[in-house]
């Protein structure tokens, strides 16, 4: 049997028709050439002139095909990756991926989560990136998909994490259809979002296309972690594949990173310098990528008998270990002679302060002397434009490397340098340390007591309700903190599901959208998870609760209502009073009141389960226990409270 | 009270406490708690003052003797807004003195979730 006999009947057809077609539209659109061809034209074009009556034919044409696709090919490559879902409000130019995804995938690894804006999915990616430490696919619509992306990426890039968004787009004139898929067309969509992007590319094959993915899998996942971009064309995904083009298709071998460890000799005047410091601190920002670097940083922290400040760019340092001493950070850094910086996101304001009055005036607060080691992948994130990497203050010791690759061997450094007698020395410093954590958690006993029966109710009553009802059960923790910080105080925080840190970028809309990504991670490894909403932060994406109650993703969320952009309320504020402007005017703009927002009435809106506005501070408890029993059930639940602005 | 006096009472105000010093203008304690809220001094220091981290520490009770009350109100050493006389009056500020020395400090031994 020839090869053309083994094709299905269709596919035959469709070999015929186009042969036909081609032809017959040659053979017309030539004809018609010669008769308009000028008198005197001596040479002949290469191709026949477009005329009005060549327009007017249609070709013979095929209508279906049982050939795989471009998507399916690309889908594969996806399931390769072992990526395990694709966030996405639907959209034309990319319906042909969406369809292989749902149907030749068999919508498994990947599953297609459905979402309400491209803010939503790119957000939800960023938080599930957060807790499994592997990118999410958040495919979105050509050109104004990638708008409405375009904050959720930036948080992602800010906050260094992978994220994979493709974008549909429709490349070739020739197929494009009239209207608006001309306004949903570029020629370098990349260029959107490329301030803030490690890395894009627009393939023009299918093994392009192949290649293109796995690179960019690759590259998101190098540190520092970062988003990538793939523009998509539409006609690549959507054309059957010819047989003799299927054979040349590979899907490329994917490799994983090894993280870059710092220089050995760097690491050992690190860690000579530590050993010999009088008062070193150890600050950890974006240093913990995996569950085991909290664990080698008590290890450190217990050798050196050294106070670690954790930033909480991540959960570095496990709350209730007595050397986590963030609490005490002003002290703690101006009396510092030595300070390890592990990847910092601002390490000029761990020496210096900015005071924010009519003359903006900064100081150093550091003492003289203090000598600064700085791990870090930070010079390898900065960008031209985007001023995320803060403040230029050298280190006096700056090892280029991934801070947690690089902890075995500046443990293994410390202990080789450590003396019998220098471990006496540093035990006493110890006893100390532990006392002064004595005093720090008296005090936070004592300002979590402040206005404990007060109606707003306080932050701390609402974070130690919740961790009363939850300490027992496998919970994770979505988004960002909760005002006052009570959890990193009061709960226990062991990894990273416990607490991921927060957007990156502080572009609002981000916490409610990233938290189901994150529990929806959760879900997987069979636990709950509960999450603090801010209120203005929420009204960017509230139709994230749709997506929750959609996919059934037990996350509770509980709302901090203070009925403002409270932060935005503090500034105006500020400089209404610096202009001996008057008392009242300041809520103009920045707080939501009249009407107010009821929340639980928007979450019954998306079909969640809700409660509130809670007011008194009796009902708060029992309102925590029903929503809970909800998200036990496998589903997401809301619970407004009205609190204190802070 | 000097200045510098001042200002360390303000640095250890959150540890330990001090006697209110004579010579504080009376006030009144319902009007201090209207003008506590049209201020804005809840914003950063929450309704009654209980303070937050970050952003404004415990105030209700305040532990500062009336001087240093108002150069921190006046010419605060920190972060904090300044409140000229203009924006806030003395007897204004003496009414929010009175105000928040009404306010109590819980005993988180009293509270079970705190006790435990």
């Amino acid at each position: 049997m020839s090869a053309e006999e083994k094709l299905p009947v269709d596919r035959r057809r469709f070999l015929a028709g186009l042969t036909v077609g081609a032809a017959a539209g040659a053979s017309n659109l030539v004809s018609d050439a010669k008769a308009q061809a000028p008198a005197g034209a001596a040479r002949a074009t290469s191709a026949p002139i477009m005329t009005a009556a060549a327009e007017a034919k249609d070709p013979e044409h095929m209508l279906t095909t049982d050939l795989r696709s471009g998507a399916d090919f690309f889908t594969d490559v996806i399931k390769a990756l072992d990526i395990k879902y694709v966030a996405s409000n639907c959209a034309s130019s990319f319906r042909g991926l969406q369809e292989s995804i749902i149907n030749y995938g068999g919508n498994t690894k990947p599953e297609w989560l459905t979402c309400m804006h491209e803010e939503i999915s790119t957000a939800m990616a960023h938080g599930y990136f957060k807790i499994t430490g592997k990118p999410m696919i958040s495919m979105v619509h050509a050109v104004v998909g990638i708008q409405h992306a375009s904050m959720a990426i930036y948080n992602a890039y800010c906050d260094r994490a992978a994220v994979i968004v493709i974008a549909g787009n429709s490349a070739d004139v020739n197929t494009r259809r009239p209207g608006v898929e001309w306004r949903h067309s570029a020629v370098d969509q990349g260029a959107m979002v490329r301030d803030y992007t490690k890395w894009d590319d627009q393939p023009v094959s299918l093994q392009h296309a192949a290649e293109s993915m796995v690179r960019a899998h690759q590259i998101a996942l190098a540190a520092p972690e970062s988003p990538v971009f793939l523009s998509m064309d539409s006609d690549l995904m959507e054309k059957p594949i010819e047989p003799k083009d299927e054979k040349k298709l590979v899907i490329p071998k994917v490799s994983m990173n090894i993280a870059p460890q710092g220089d050995v000799n760097a690491l050992r005047e690190a860690a000579k310098l530590l050993v010999e410091a009088e008062s070193p601190v150890i600050v950890a920002d974006m240093y913990a990528r995996t569950d085991k670097g909290p664990a080698m940083l008590v290890q450190l922290a217990e050798l050196l008998q050294a106070p670690v400040v954790d930033l909480y760019g991540r959960l570095n340092m496990p709350n209730q270990h007595w050397l986590q001493q963030s609490r005490r950070r002003g002290v703690l850094l101006q009396q510092a002679d030595v300070i390890l910086a592990l990847d910092p996101s601002d390490i000029w304001a761990l020496t210096h302060d900015l005071r924010d009055q009519l003359e903006r005036t900064w100081s150093r607060k550091a003492k003289a002397g203090m000598k600064m080691i700085e791990i870090s992948m930070l010079n390898f994130h900065a960008k031209a434009n985007i001023q995320d990497v803060e403040r230029f203050s050298p280190a006096d010791l700056s090892i280029v490397g991934n801070p947690e690759a690089s902890m075995p061997t500046l443990i293994d450094e410390v202990q080789k340098a450590l003396s019998n007698d220098r471990r006496t020395a540093l035990s006493a410093r110890g006893q100390k340390l532990q006392s002064s954590w004595k005093a720090m958690r008296e005090q936070s006993l004592a300002d979590a007591a402040a206005g404990w029966d007060s109606s707003p109710i306080s932050t701390a009553r609402v974070s130690l309700e919740l961790w009363d009802l939850i300490k027992d059960d496998d919970w994770g923790f979505g988004g960002a903190s909760l005002s006052g910080g009570w959890e990193r105080s009061f709960w226990n925080l062991q990894k990273r599901h416990h607490f991921s840190g927060g957007s990156g970028g502080s572009g609002l809309g981000w916490n409610l959208p990233s938290s189901v990504g994150s529990a929806l991670a959760n879900r997987d490894e069979g636990r709950y998870t509960v999450a603090f909403q801010r209120d203005g932060d929420s009204l960017y994406a509230p139709a994230s609760l749709w997506t929750a109650a959609h996919h059934k993703i037990p996350l509770l969320s509980v709302v901090h209502n203070n009925r403002a952009w409270h932060q935005e309320v503090m500034h105006l504020q500020r400089v209404a009073y610096r202009h001996n402007r008057g008392l009242d005017r300041y809520p103009i703009g920045t707080t939501i009141t009249d009407p107010y927002v009821d929340f639980a009435k928007v979450a019954q809106g998306f079909g969640v389960y809700s409660e509130g506005p809670i007011t008194d501070p009796k009902d708060l408890r029992p309102a925590l226990q029903r929503a809970l029993a909800v998200v036990k059930k496998g589903e997401p639940a809301l619970v407004d409270v009205i609190m204190q602005p802070r | 009270m000097s200045i510098s006096k001042a200002i360390l009472a303000l640095a250890f105000a959150s540890a330990s406490s001090f006697a209110f010093a004579e010579g504080a203008p009376t006030g009144s304690a319902d009007a201090g708690k209207a003008t506590f809220q049209k201020a804005g001094c809840w914003t950063c220091h929450n309704y009654g003052g209980t303070g937050s981290a970050g952003t404004g520490p415990r105030i209700g009770p305040t532990v500062l003797e009336w001087e240093g009350f108002v150069h921190q109100v006046r010419e605060p050493s920190n972060q904090m807004v300044p409140f000229p006389a203009t924006i806030l009056s003395d007897q204004q500020l003496a009414d929010i003195y009175a105000y928040l020395k009404t306010q109590k400090r819980e005993d988180p031994k009293q509270i079970q979730l705190l006790s435990r």
